[in-house]
């Protein structure tokens, strides 16, 4: 378990993954002055990459039918 | 053709030294060694198919002891007219896959590891002097395979190989040249190397890491949608 204050090592995988939510919530029309300026900063930073957002992309949709195949299952 | 550890044939030269070796190494640890050059062809293709070595190697832990013991036998070269050749892994280059296609014996408690043929076939392409291009018309004339189709497939999977090599290296020959003089000689055709061989193969490694170049873009453009 991380301890607080602790600088983390995987900050380019947490910021992709909410790149790529960023983008699931423009697809969706959702989208909030937050997200349209935190996507712009990130569009900037060399961290984030489109390798990362793509998988982030394709994790959280994966997620998301997975769930909705536990769902209808237990239906 | 099917290679199977069955069929195997221990009574070759090369079989008949690897059992002397495997019954005369400790039993109470399991040596694993792989052979490979142009022994697994007299073991598994045609018993008369000359060699004057066997080429295998070992887990780096046993290496020296086995070095050691090979010279301490008088198996070691320049001891016997058919000596074992205790080499270095890295001696042995050939396919990213070939250790999925050996096949495994055990001997007397000891674990034989023999490269397949076709990967033993790369790995003397490497380098195809006459005596390499003799295995490659053994092979195909004893089995009929690999045929032109099946080798282009085969040497995909080496597409490393195909890299240019250190200086120091250059002794090793030139795998692309190499691969051009092999296709005259056994199917009397030019084969253009990267368009059949090299750039299928990284085609196919670089499918699964294409994402959309445009994801950053997007971003970056990103607006507030109407109200």
């Amino acid at each position: 378990m991380l301890k607080k204050g602790e600088p983390r090592l995987d900050t380019c995988w947490r910021k992709s993954r909410i790149a790529a939510r960023i983008l699931l919530r423009e697809e969706a029309g959702k989208l909030t002055p937050r997200d349209v300026a935190l996507g712009r900063k990130f569009a900037f930073d060399k961290g984030v990459t489109p390798r990362l957002i793509d998988q982030a992309i394709h994790g959280i949709r994966g997620k998301k039918n997975r769930l909705e195949r536990e769902r209808r299952a237990a239906a | 053709m099917e290679y199977e550890a069955k069929k195997i044939d221990w009574n070759a030269n090369a079989g008949r030294q690897l059992d002397a070796l495997a019954r005369a190494l400790p039993p109470h640890s399991q040596f694993d060694i792989t052979v490979f050059g142009s022994a697994p062809l007299q073991l598994m293709i045609e018993r008369t198919f000359l060699s004057e070595d066997i080429d295998l190697y070992s887990p780096e832990e046993h290496r020296e002891f086995l070095e050691k013991f090979v010279a301490e036998k008088g198996w070691a070269k320049g001891q016997s007219d058919f000596y074992i050749q205790v080499c270095d892994p890295k001696a042995f280059r050939s396919t990213s896959d070939w250790r999925d296609r050996a096949i495994e014996a055990e001997r007397h408690g000891h674990l034989f590891r023999f490269v397949h043929p076709w990967d033993v076939l790369v790995s003397k392409l490497q380098r195809l002097e006459e005596k390499d291009l003799e295995a490659f018309k053994l092979v195909i004339a004893k089995t009929g395979h690999p045929t032109e189709a099946e080798f282009i497939n085969h040497l995909r999977s080496a597409v490393d190989l195909y890299r240019p090599k250190f200086d120091e290296e250059t002794a090793r020959g030139d795998m692309l040249m190499n691969t051009k003089i092999l296709w005259k000689e056994l199917w009397n055709k030019e084969i253009d190397v990267r368009a059949a061989i090299i750039r299928p193969a990284l085609d196919r490694s670089r499918h699964d890491y294409e994402p959309d170049p445009n994801l950053k873009t997007r971003l970056a453009n990103l607006k507030l949608p109407p109200k």
